[in-house]
């Protein structure tokens, strides 16, 4: 199957671009797709990190499905600070 | 209810005319701006981005939110994106409501909220530098990331960098000054924004697979 991975705030820096499609086996899950990423570039970010499929926050053991559109948000940052 | 993602500047004073009612007796704002400084460090200007879409739609899920929470009569709440720069209003939110109280509320609660919950992200510019913000924690259940399952699978996976070149760019935290990206997609069009990784060089379903029969779940 094949999903559109999307990329925001640092992850967009560190791979260099804001999207990517990917193919994955059959019955894969977040939790794989995260392992999956983990393995490319080390970064703290993936401890902290959530997942949006179809635009609406994700567990891990969530299966994913084939046109999902799968966001890796890192903590977000928006309004001010303090 | 207003409630909107802008690339324009945000028209603070006519948000704030055009929400008042005769049953309200207090209009709560706030107004959140660019400061020149973090931490010491003299802020040019920040830089925001959002997942568009999902940030409008949780902004107008906690608009709804705040009403019913609080009772408070009406919600306004605008985050622009783009360049801002000292002084610029980043995100206002606006409160109307009978009594005071519930508006101090609901202000404090959707500000707080947004900040923890609404796909927004801002780098910030420094004469020396640039970082992406430090944001704030996810709520517990929103964060998938961290699990003691995932970091063995990432041990045994981590040998695997099939489908990115790495040149260095290990150990990079968000929050410090970073260099430039150094990882990119081997495969794709360097001309395209989008990568295409294939199947056959990438070799995406095999690690799957892997990961699924060694214990990554």
């Amino acid at each position: 199957m094949r999903v559109r991975v999307l990329y925001f705030g640092v992850l967009k820096d560190l791979f260099g671009h804001d999207h990517v499609e990917m193919e994955l086996a059959e019955g894969s899950s977040v939790a794989d797709l995260l392992t999956l990423h983990r393995g490319l570039i080390a970064t703290s970010v993936w401890d902290a990190l959530a997942v949006a499929v179809n635009q609406e926050y994700s567990r891990a053991g969530d299966l994913l499905k084939d046109g999902d559109e799968v966001a890796l948000l890192p903590p977000v940052s928006g309004g001010v600070e303090g | 209810m207003r409630v909107e993602i802008t690339d324009e500047v945000i028209p603070a004073a006519e948000i704030v005319a055009e929400i008042k009612a005769g049953e309200d007796g207090a209009v709560c704002v706030f107004d959140g701006i660019v400061r020149n400084n973090t931490r010491g460090r003299k802020t040019l200007y920040l830089d925001y981005e959002a997942y568009r879409e999902m940030a409008l739609e949780k902004m107008q899920g906690l608009a709804g939110e705040a009403v019913e929470r609080f009772g408070v009569r009406d919600v306004a709440m605008v985050h622009r994106l783009g360049r801002l720069v000292v002084g610029e209003t980043s995100v206002l939110i606006v409160v109307a409501s009978a009594h005071r109280g519930a508006g101090f509320e609901a202000c404090r609660w959707l500000i707080d909220t947004l900040k923890k919950t609404v796909p927004i992200w801002k780098k910030e510019q420094f004469v020396d530098g640039a970082i992406w913000a430090d944001g704030e924690p996810f709520p517990e259940e929103q964060r998938v990331g961290g699990s003691s399952e995932q970091r063995v699978s990432e041990t045994e996976n981590s040998s695997r960098g099939v489908a990115f070149e790495l040149k260095g760019g290990l150990g990079e935290e968000s929050g410090r000054p970073s260099p430039p990206p150094r990882a990119k997609a081997l495969v794709g069009d360097p001309g395209s924004d989008e990568a295409h990784i294939s199947k056959s060089r990438a070799g995406a379903p095999g690690s799957v697979a892997k990961v699924e029969g060694g214990g990554g779940r």
